[in-house]
């Protein structure tokens, strides 16, 4: 007696295909919102209320499981909507999104090759307080261990550091434009 | 708070994996942003994940390993037999030859010196190779080990057979314990075998690794990863490993014994430590022989398995029950009311079981945490952890065959209106997400859009391992709810109704 159509209307034969493709998809998706934010509490959430809008909407509910290209757009555009949702109002500068766009526009290599180019420019204290810190994760503290500075100077150090990284990303996306 | 201060908090909230916060004004937006792209050219494209799914597939429970020695000397046999009447099985037979051969040298292995390279690698990404090496030279119970990683820095293990010094020189730190060496343990011969033998597995072919012939054994698990095991033709053991490597977009893992010697001389001085001068010294527990004694150290009186342990160390507040291939540590805490978002749980009558991966359970019994750590396939863990917990259930993670949803009578998968509508109100009003009441709440109303009114009160939590619930229904044509944690598992993971039991 087991019931094949479910409480949303997904029908028959629909609901073990769109359960392979959830498992398939969740992996992909925490992976790509990781690329972008970084984090896994905050890639956790977009994997999954991408695949809840997706799955939730009523073209999926007849058709089946939407194609890889509908999906990620999803994805990126939940990016988008949280970043700009978490700016205070009266913003303007846009340079953040400017940066997580060219996370969209390129390959993840070209990123990556932009990003060590910039940081290549940085004077050396600053590249070095920027590749601990950000780069590899290192404590405050480890870092200064590291780096023979106080706690003190490695805040103040890479504030300077992150501050120049964003003139510079600033110059060159200007020149792009 | 100064805005240096704010990004060295967001620095450290991205460090570990958590949401930064919102930023205060446009200059606090960019400079996050920036440290974003930085954090992108780390080594870790997405963390954890991953491996927890791969490490619990190996800390799963497994079918019994049937086939005695014996009988695989049988089987053995039998294919031999075979072998003269139809070569189509020749490729089996020599599999099980070359498998059965690495498990009896890595059987005998006493005393050896190897050094092993770790690789880490995105296909056409080559400036995020992660490379580290490790140094071992065992001799029966006693070890020598040195890790170097660029990260990470050095660290030295060293034991002696009885204690144990692990040491970071870079830290000038060093602890004074009893041999835990689980990093050792899990890329020994031994470890490296394991994770083809249990496995179907077929030879693949030959190839020179490391300058030495050898045979490609490939292993496929029951999820569809293939590990292939290099094994080297003269010493019969595992010579290099690596990972599953289907997915190009994934980094792929290679570790490669680049030096191996059997049965050198080893120095014993090898096998002794004394820390330098200027080091911080830390002791660990004291060695005791009776469980009476270590109650009497530590405050309270231990948990003991059936098993009995090769030694009991305990100190103020902790007893570790060492069995020499696992241990089970044990200290007086207080339940724990959140876990770890990647954490996926099996259950006793105790409450939930974490499955921390790589071979490791814990779980809170009798106002004891218990910790219970060893192989990293997780077969002993689970064996020790069973004398402790009879009713032990352990659900194959994202296996539904062994979960609750299984028992349901009128399975839907999964009921999307009722979890999505809570969503909806939840992204409106953060306040209202609480954990299990959002999965009596999606049963509520799954329950409602069937036409069953019943109050939240009336509803009896039947069963909970952590990721899926059931609800008893005191009344209606529905009797129980299935819910279950689908894709992210923790607080504020969906709940989805996939099942019911008609009345």
């Amino acid at each position: 007696m087991l019931q094949e159509t479910s409480v949303s209307g997904t029908p028959p034969g629909k609901r073990r295909e769109t359960e392979a493709w959830y498992r398939e998809m969740w992996l992909q998706l925490y992976r790509f919102a990781y690329a972008r934010v970084q984090n896994r509490e905050e890639a956790e959430d977009l994997a999954q209320e991408t695949c809840a809008r997706v799955l939730g909407s009523p073209s999926t509910a007849t058709a089946g499981p939407p194609t890889r290209e509908f999906l990620f757009t999803t994805a990126l555009n939940l990016i988008r909507d949280r970043w700009r949702r978490s700016r205070v109002r009266g913003i303007t500068v846009t340079l953040d999104e400017a940066i997580l766009l060219h996370a969209s526009e390129h390959d993840e290599a070209v990123q990556r090759a932009w990003i060590q180019e910039l940081l290549a420019k940085l004077p050396p204290d600053y590249r070095e307080v920027f590749e601990l810190r950000i780069v590899r994760g290192y404590s405050r503290a480890e870092t200064a261990t590291r780096m023979g500075k106080s706690e003190a100077a490695v805040r103040n150090l890479q504030y300077r550091a992150v501050q120049t990284m964003r003139d510079l990303m600033r110059d060159h996306l200007k020149e792009e434009k | 708070m100064k805005a240096e201060e704010w990004l060295d908090q967001q620095i450290d909230q991205l460090a570990q994996e958590r949401r930064p916060d919102r930023p205060v004004d446009s200059e606090t937006a960019e400079l996050l942003a920036v440290a974003i792209a930085g954090k992108r050219l780390g080594l870790q494209a997405a963390p954890s994940l991953e491996g927890v799914r791969r490490g619990l597939q190996a800390t799963a429970p497994k079918p019994a390993r049937t086939r005695s020695r014996l009988t695989r000397w049988a089987a053995v046999a039998a294919a031999a037999a075979v072998l003269t009447v139809g070569a189509n099985l020749l490729p089996q037979y020599q599999a099980r030859q070359v498998v059965y051969a690495m498990e009896q040298a890595v059987a005998s292995l006493t005393r050896y010196h190897a050094v092993i390279e770790h690789k880490w690698e995105k296909p056409g990404e080559p400036a995020r190779t992660e490379r580290w090496t490790e140094e071992f030279w065992v001799d029966g119970d006693r070890y020598y080990w040195e890790k170097h990683h660029p990260t990470y820095g050095t660290e030295v293990v060293v034991s002696d057979g009885d204690r144990e010094w692990s040491v970071l020189p870079d830290e000038k730190r060093a602890h004074h314990g009893y041999p835990i060496a689980s990093d050792l343990r899990e890329w020994s011969p031994a470890s490296l075998a394991k994770k083809v033998i249990d496995q179907p597995y077929t030879v693949d072919g030959e190839e020179q690794v490391a300058g030495r012939p050898t045979v490609r054994v490939k292993a496929t698990n029951a999820e569809g990863y293939t590990y292939t095991l290099w094994i080297d033709k003269a010493t019969k053991l595992p010579l290099q490993y690596k990972g599953d490597d289907s997915d190009p977009s994934l980094f792929h893992y290679t570790a490669t014994y680049t030096t191996f010697e059997l049965n050198p001389v080893i120095d014993p001085a090898r096998f002794t430590y004394q820390p330098p001068e200027g080091y911080a010294v830390t002791e660990g527990g004291t060695r005791v022989e009776t469980p009476e004694a270590a109650a009497q150290l530590a405050g309270f009186q231990p948990l003991l398995p059936e098993e009995s342990p090769r030694r009991i160390i305990a100190n103020k507040g902790g007893i570790t029950l060492d069995f020499g291939d696992a241990e089970i540590d044990l200290s007086q805490a207080k339940p724990r009311d959140n876990y770890h978002p990647m954490t996926v749980f099996g259950w006793s009558e105790h409450g939930p079981v974490e499955f921390h991966g790589s071979g490791i359970l814990s779980w809170h019994q009798d106002g004891l945490r218990v910790w219970v750590s060893g192989d990293p396939q997780g077969d002993r863990v689970i064996q020790l952890a069973r004398q402790l917990l009879k009713d032990l259930r352990l659900p194959r993670y994202l296996d539904t065959a062994e979960s609750f949803n299984r028992q349901a009578k009128e399975d839907v998968w999964p009921d999307m209106a009722a979890a999505l509508t809570m969503e909806r109100e939840r992204v409106k009003d953060p306040t209202l997400h609480t954990d299990r009441t959002d999965a009596q709440e999606v049963a509520l109303r799954f329950l409602r859009e069937k036409g069953v009114t019943v109050d939240a009160a009336s509803l009896t939590e039947a069963g909970n391992i952590g990721v899926e619930v059931l609800f008893d229904v005191p009344s209606g044509p529905i009797q129980r709810v299935y819910l279950r944690q689908v894709g992210r598992q923790d607080g504020p993971g969906l709940w989805w109704v996939i099942g019911y039991d008609p009345r």
